[in-house]
């Protein structure tokens, strides 16, 4: 009997470290979520798909949480998982990874459109404010994958390059490239968009 | 610069990525070309509007409520495997039915304490380890009450005669003895005595009160049986009474709601 009995405050201890444990995760993991889905959302493009995806990432951060460090940036982290799952389990289910080579990135179309802007025109007002956000985030979407998660990395959750290639498993010049080119194909995107409109003067191009 | 290449100055220097090397080296190309000047101005107020535009097109997308209930439903499912997974400890390598049967009481206790963690806090845990391993090891005596030990028993009855001047009755209230051993609960060591009446099972428990106090929850809420003081606490697997007499804590447990544990007195008689 003795055995069993002195078993339970060992339980008791364990069932106590669970506790901190959750209320650990839920302080610092849990405020993370809107952004993990919104993201998530992004690399998808499937509400179903996005909530299964960052619900494998919770589960696998909180399955780990004894390997993070605390005081170290847990939305990398959790970003760092999320996207390891994405590459593994969820792009090859949608379509195998593409390629844009850079000849298809007319690298004078941006700068010639911002070079003709007369000095007063500012394009929030000129364009953007006219722009629906529907517009936007298909812009987005049309982006190239690779292209496409590192803009959404960097646009909409302000990570640096350094937490991009260490979320998306890259090189940095990688990084730097992928996102200069996502740019400049979201740029493109949206003038054609704005121009074809008539939201603002263009050059065809 | 090539126009790409001051393209990715500009964008480096708006990221603010861009170490000295190429801040002096735009801001060269910029004071030299009036174009360049302009197309770097430019491309910042452009990048700064796509940056407001994405973020005020996603702003509203949230974690539903049904993917957070869900998230934590799963939570909860780890934080059950995780609390339910034994210690390594040699001598359990033989389960017997009665273990199984403690080690799912300690189960269910070390549940219980989760579910209602975040709402009592800290007074429930310690609670739990006060009362938990009486109550354990009530409910393996009571599932053992016709294999106790007779050498045993004389051992437990000697102990509590020759240590607390204590002679404990063969019978008390219809209810016969059944057997004693002097056990290690909770860290204390106690004498165990069992007692049936072939229907319901008692169990009482003879601690040093210098060892072990009755739980602090308690001690505000007395009920007085004559000439006893005794603090009662009702739980989901057993009913724990405990008294203090002298020099020693007396804890009566059983498992049978029907029964009015208030009334069994073990320093009484027949």
């Amino acid at each position: 009997m003795s055995v069993a009995v002195q078993t339970l405050p060992i339980m008791a201890e364990q069932a106590a470290e669970v506790s901190r444990k959750r209320s650990s995760f839920e302080a610092e993991a849990i405020p993370h979520l809107d952004a993990l889905r919104r993201t998530a959302l992004r690399m998808t493009k499937n509400e179903g798909d996005a909530d299964d995806l960052v619900q494998e990432a919770m589960v696998k951060a909180y399955r780990f949480w004894d390997k993070f460090e605390p005081g170290s940036n847990c939305r990398a982290w959790l970003f760092k998982i999320m996207t390891n799952i994405f590459i593994n389990n969820y792009r090859s289910k949608t379509r195998a990874p593409q390629s844009v080579s850079t000849d298809e990135i007319d690298d004078n179309f941006v700068y010639g459109q911002l070079a003709e802007m007369a000095p007063s025109e500012t394009p929030e007002t000129e364009l953007f404010a006219k722009i629906f956000d529907d517009d936007v985030k298909n812009a987005i979407e049309e982006l190239p994958e690779d292209f496409r998660t590192v803009v959404v990395l960097s646009f909409l959750e302000d990570f640096s390059y350094q937490e991009i290639a260490e979320i998306a498993g890259l090189q940095l010049g990688t990084v730097k490239s992928r996102l200069h080119r996502g740019r400049k194909l979201l740029q493109k995107q949206l003038f054609e968009y704005a121009v074809k409109n008539g939201y603002i003067k263009g050059t065809a191009h | 610069m090539h126009r790409d290449e001051l393209l990715r100055a500009i964008y480096s220097k708006i990221d603010g990525e861009a170490n000295e090397q190429e801040t002096g080296a735009l801001r060269k190309e910029c004071e030299e070309s009036p174009e360049a000047a302009h197309v770097a101005e430019k491309a910042e107020q452009f990048d700064d509007a796509l940056r407001s535009a994405v973020k005020r097109a996603y702003g509203n997308d949230t974690a539903s409520s049904n993917l957070r209930d869900s998230i934590f439903a799963e939570l909860d499912k780890i934080d059950e495997e995780e609390a339910l997974q034994q210690p390594a400890v040699a001598e359990a390598t033989v389960v017997t039915p009665v273990m199984k049967i403690a080690r799912g009481f300690a189960i269910a206790a070390s549940m219980f304490l989760l579910i209602g963690a975040g709402f009592l806090g800290s007074h429930l845990y310690q609670y739990y380890l006060e009362s938990a391993p009486l109550q354990l090891a009530h409910w393996e005596a009571a599932s053992n009450v016709d294999n106790f030990d007779a050498q045993l028993t004389s051992m437990a009855l000697t102990n509590v005669a020759d240590n607390y001047a204590m002679t404990l009755s063969n019978m008390v209230g219809g209810f016969e003895l059944s057997g004693g051993s002097i056990e290690s609960i909770g860290g204390v060591d106690m004498t165990h005595f069992v007692f049936s009446n072939n229907e319901k099972v008692v169990s009482v428990f003879i601690a040093p009160a210098g060892e072990f106090s009755i739980p602090d929850e308690l001690i505000g809420q007395p009920v007085v049986r004559g000439d006893r003081t005794l603090f009662d606490h009702h739980c989901r697997g057993c009913r724990l009474v405990y008294q203090r007499t002298g020099d020693i804590v007396i804890i009566t447990a059983t498992t049978d709601r029907e029964m009015e544990l208030l009334d069994f007195n073990p320093l009484g008689s027949i």
